[in-house]
């Protein structure tokens, strides 16, 4: 019988087998997430402006919806949702940023403005027009978000944060407001 | 009148005269200066500056005192890299990691020009915020939020333009822009790739602490000629600056240690708005040339409220951008820095309505409209008319008497003053800023309008046959640059503004209708739009956003009856009568109209016989004609009427070096410029004086002070590339010659505004001088011809 000749001693082989696997279940991964990686910075808020608001480190993940992209002019980056989730600290805080070209944005923006109902107050500054409100779920979640919109493009903020703790001041909560105004500035001023 | 033809030789043999010029350069200089001009953009940059001015870190030398004990303006230089503390070499060294320097190494803000002291990339933290300042300013603090310097960077209006340098060319090239507009962005390495820059403070544009700590000024080469000292709201007791924010308490226990830190005499000098108020686009950044981009402040130097140029028509008290744009206004909230009751504006009012009407800051709104029509900046003269194609003008209106009726053809004469604008109308990026002229005539019964120029299309557009004040910048193509997209930009094809002090002439015709029963009446406005309806179509999509402020800066009315006209009295706006036909000959003089300025020029003599300037007014219109004796005459009356008279001697020495009196023409622009150091015009004019009399010496002195004054002075490289190869000195003469050869105009770049003027014969139009505003002349090359009271009527 003819002997097989292995070419690494007994102890490493199943080592080896084990970096062949993951390798290769690293390259199926990134194959199919290769719309999430495909751009490594948020177009419109850089991570460390996001970390410097959230409070410490954060993970971003961007994402490219799969239908067609609708050419943007003068380079404008294209449609993406960028989600940005602090990393250390309160757990459940997110912020992510949608953007959507929409194709006829007098008809169109009517359906995201209505994400806020009837709570939502008008934003100076940010965009053509924008909207705020806070959101509250059934476990006290809150998030603070915005509806705006550059020329036809519409975005959506989201801010998911944990239930405020109990004797949160008005000025941390006009401190929230801030951050959120100055957020959405720079999103829109991306946007422009 | 000169004609048209006369005019295009004129133009042809100046032409021909400075492509010989531009050969002889080009044959007797060495190639390597004519080499590469990126190369020499780069070489000046290394070492942070154009010009080789002495090193001064010194802020006691860097800010020399006049006699008079003022802070007198000296350019500096920075020191590139020096021991830097810590923490910030902590952050230099990480930002270096991944920045994109692009252009040059080391050099962290090109192709802009800012800098920071230690030469390296500072922490954004180390800018005291403005809410920190604001605890106790409260005053400055609620201005300046409202204020352009506060909204600087995050505008739309300024987003969308530098969105598309970022998204076509790179964010590395916004360093450009964003070296005025948002500093602490540039010097902290924000612009690059994935930059790991917290960006919070792009919300305050500019900051309290950027302009309250920049240390010096390079030079007034603009594009953020600045020099950045590390913030310090406080010194300890040897005046030694403390870096970064400190205790409220220790500011108010030693409020004169926190003036020091704050209140560098600098921020009252002219010269330290020129880092920003001055601009151009280097090679690094249109891969073209260097273009002259906008020059605030060299208009205000030539200004007469800069008391440094002998040349200007009228006088007036010193003024500097900060006397007008910061003026003491009473304090509504506490303000520590507030002196009986009044505070220096912090609202730095001017013309942009586009950013407080978008943010709905109404105050700044309110008080940059009521700044506009305040002032008596412009003056609007319904100066004559002719009726019927007359010879004879009437004029001045309401001086002189008149007969009108139904049918008759009016030609209007308006002329527009400059008056009290420290700076051209319209200052600064005028492709964006609107201003022009609104003329109609209506029939007072019925209110019907007759003629109507400078009216708002439904559209939100102006008419495109104006009389505007903007300009046409044209990329390659000949297109009109209209998204400001500055890098693309290779020639102005028409650029319409009225230099400070100035008046222009412009004609409006219309037709009495036939059933006009009383009277006509005819109203010319300036008015102003911050910003032109296609930039902000541009900017929030058209049919999108609400229309945008038009504010009335100044306007005039009169009534033409049908039927006698009686002279009547002058409005209290109205210049006084020799001022009005002064204006007019100053119209006159700059549409190459020199009979008619003469004309003009005489009625002010008459009315002002002892006006030594009515005298060198005609003698500077015949020295345009070319009619030297007859400038020489009025000059010797004026120098009989003012014997120092700055402005006389200067056109004096002109015509005694056309007679060969070199002695002569240096004593009286040595004269000149003993009386007017900083006149770029004496300087440059001495500066030849000396060159053709061959004292290189005397000739290197002036062209280094002209320099000194106008960094980009052509004359002064041009002259300086020689005159330094004369000497030995090989380096400089090469530098003088590589910023002479990529400052200088493209030869070709008049075939691109060619290219646009042929495709919109209504701007073409309006770049002819003495074109005719009328629905009578259907074709615009009629707009064109000379006016019927004038056609016979030429010079020649």
């Amino acid at each position: 019988m003819e002997e097989v000749i292995k070419v690494w001693p007994a102890s490493i082989e199943p080592l080896a087998i084990r970096i062949g696997c993951v390798l290769l279940s690293s390259f199926f991964l990134c194959s199919a997430n290769v719309h999430a990686q495909q751009v490594e910075g948020c177009p419109w808020l850089n991570r460390a402006t996001a970390a410097g608001v959230l409070g410490g480190d954060v993970r971003l993940t961007v994402t490219h919806p799969e239908k067609d992209q609708i050419e943007q002019i003068n380079g404008a980056p294209a449609d993406a949702t960028c989600e940005f989730k602090l990393l250390i600290g309160t757990p459940g805080t997110i912020l992510r940023i949608a953007v959507h070209t929409l194709q006829d944005h007098k008809k169109d923006f009517g359906a995201y403005l209505a994400l806020c109902g009837s709570s939502g107050h008008r934003l100076f500054g940010v965009g053509n027009e924008a909207i705020a409100c806070v959101v509250q779920n059934d476990q006290g979640e809150v998030t603070q978000q915005v509806i705006a919109r550059v020329r036809e493009r519409a975005f959506l903020f989201t801010w998911s944060m944990p239930k405020p703790k109990p004797g949160s001041s008005e000025k941390d909560l006009q401190t929230i407001r801030d951050k959120v105004q100055n957020m959405t500035e720079q999103i829109a001023g991306s946007l422009f | 009148m000169i004609q048209s033809h006369e005019i295009r030789r004129r133009l042809q043999r100046t032409m021909l005269w400075t492509g010989t010029i531009l050969l002889l350069v080009l044959s007797f200089t060495p190639r390597t200066i004519m080499t590469p001009v990126r190369g020499a953009q780069s070489s000046s940059q290394a070492t942070g500056n154009a010009n080789a001015y002495p090193q001064t870190t010194d802020n006691s030398k860097a800010y020399p005192q006049s006699q008079s004990g003022s802070p007198v303006y000296a350019p500096t230089q920075v020191v590139p890299h020096i021991p830097l503390p810590h923490e910030r070499q902590e952050w230099a060294d990480k930002v270096r990691d991944s920045y994109n320097f692009s252009i040059l190494k080391d050099n962290i803000s090109l192709p802009g020009n800012a800098q920071v002291e230690g030469g390296d990339f500072i922490q954004p933290g180390a800018f005291p915020t403005a809410q920190y300042c604001g605890h106790c300013h409260q005053e400055a603090y609620s201005q300046w939020r409202e204020a352009l310097h506060s909204n600087s960077f995050r505008t739309p209006f300024y987003r969308t333009s530098v969105n598309i340098v970022i998204n076509t060319k790179g964010i590395q090239f916004s360093r450009h822009c964003d070296s005025c507009h948002n500093p602490i962005a540039v010097l902290s390495g924000g612009l690059t790739q994935n930059s790991i820059v917290d960006r919070t403070f792009d919300q305050d544009g500019l900051t309290c602490m950027t302009c309250h700590s920049i240390s010096s000024v390079q030079s007034t080469l603009g594009n953020g000629g600045y020099v950045m000292g590390v913030p310090a709201v406080m010194t300890d007791t040897n005046g030694k600056r403390i870096p970064g924010e400190v205790p409220y308490a220790d500011i108010l226990t030693h409020p004169d240690w926190h003036a020091k830190a704050v209140m560098r005499p600098l921020l009252q000098q002219p010269e330290f708005c020129a880092s920003c108020h001055k601009a151009n686009l280097p090679n690094s950044l249109n891969d073209y040339k260097w273009i002259r981009a906008f020059t605030a402040y060299d208009e205000w130097q030539n200004s007469k409220f800069s008391q440094r140029n002998p040349l200007t028509f009228y006088q007036a008290d010193f003024k500097t951008c900060q006397g007008c744009h910061m003026e003491r206004q009473p304090i509504s909230l506490p303000e520590p820095g507030a002196k009986h009751g009044t505070f220096v504006s912090h609202r730095w009012l001017a013309g942009n309505t586009a950013s407080p009407f978008y943010y709905g800051f109404d105050e700044q709104l309110k008080k940059t409209i009521a700044f506009l029509k305040s002032g008596n900046y412009l003056n609007v003269d319904l100066f004559g008319i002719r009726i019927n194609g007359q010879q004879q003008i009437v004029a001045p209106l309401g001086s002189k008497g008149y007969s009108l009726k139904p049918d008759d053809t009016v030609e209007v004469s308006v002329v527009i003053q400059n008056k009290n604008i420290g700076h051209s109308l319209i200052p600064e990026v005028r492709d964006l800023y609107e201003a022009w002229v609104e003329f109609e005539a209506k029939d007072v019964t019925t209110g019907k309008t007759i003629y109507h120029s400078g009216f708002m299309k439904p559209d939100g557009s102006l008419d495109e046959r104006a009389h505007s004040f903007t300009n046409r910048p044209v990329n390659e193509g000949g297109t009109f640059v209209d998204n400001h997209k500055v890098w693309t930009i290779h020639s102005v094809a028409y650029d319409n503004t009225v230099a400070a002090g100035r008046s222009v002439l412009v004609r409006y015709e219309f037709k009495v209708p036939l059933g006009t029963a009383h009277a006509v009446v005819i109203t010319a406005k300036v008015n102003y739009r911050h910003l032109r309806r296609s930039y902000t179509d541009n900017i929030f999509g058209k049919d999108d956003y609400p229309d945008y402020p038009i504010i009335e800066i100044a306007a005039r009315t009169r009534t033409m009856h049908i039927g006698n006209n009686e002279p009547e009295p002058a409005d209290t706006h109205d210049n006084p009568e020799w001022m009005r036909w002064n204006n007019l000959g100053v119209s006159y003089l700059d549409q190459f109209q020199y009979a008619e300025a003469i004309d003009a020029f005489d009625h002010v003599i008459k009315l002002r016989p002892d006006y030594a300037d009515g005298y060198t007014n005609l003698a500077l219109t015949n020295l345009g004609w070319e009619k030297f004796s007859s400038a020489r005459a009025e000059l010797e009356k004026a120098l009989q009427l003012s014997p120092d008279n700055a402005r006389a001697l200067y056109y004096m020495a002109l015509i005694e070096r056309r007679s060969g009196s070199n002695k002569e023409e240096i004593a009286d622009l040595k004269k000149v410029v003993e009386m007017y150091p900083d006149s770029v015009d004496a300087r440059r004019e001495l500066g030849i004086s000396y060159y053709q009399s061959r004292n290189s010496a005397a000739a290197m002195e002036q062209f280094k002070a002209l320099q000194r004054i106008d960094p980009d002075n052509l004359t002064a490289h041009y002259n300086l590339s020689l005159l330094y190869r004369r000497a030995g000195m090989k380096n400089e003469a090469k530098e003088q010659a590589a910023l002479f050869a990529t400052k200088k105009i493209d030869p070709g770049a008049p075939t691109y505004s060619s290219d646009f003027l042929r495709r919109h014969p209504e701007i073409s139009t309006e770049s002819i001088p003495w074109h005719i505003h009328s629905d009578m002349r259907d074709d615009p090359k009629d707009a064109s011809l000379p006016s019927q009271g004038t056609r016979d009527g030429g010079s020649h």
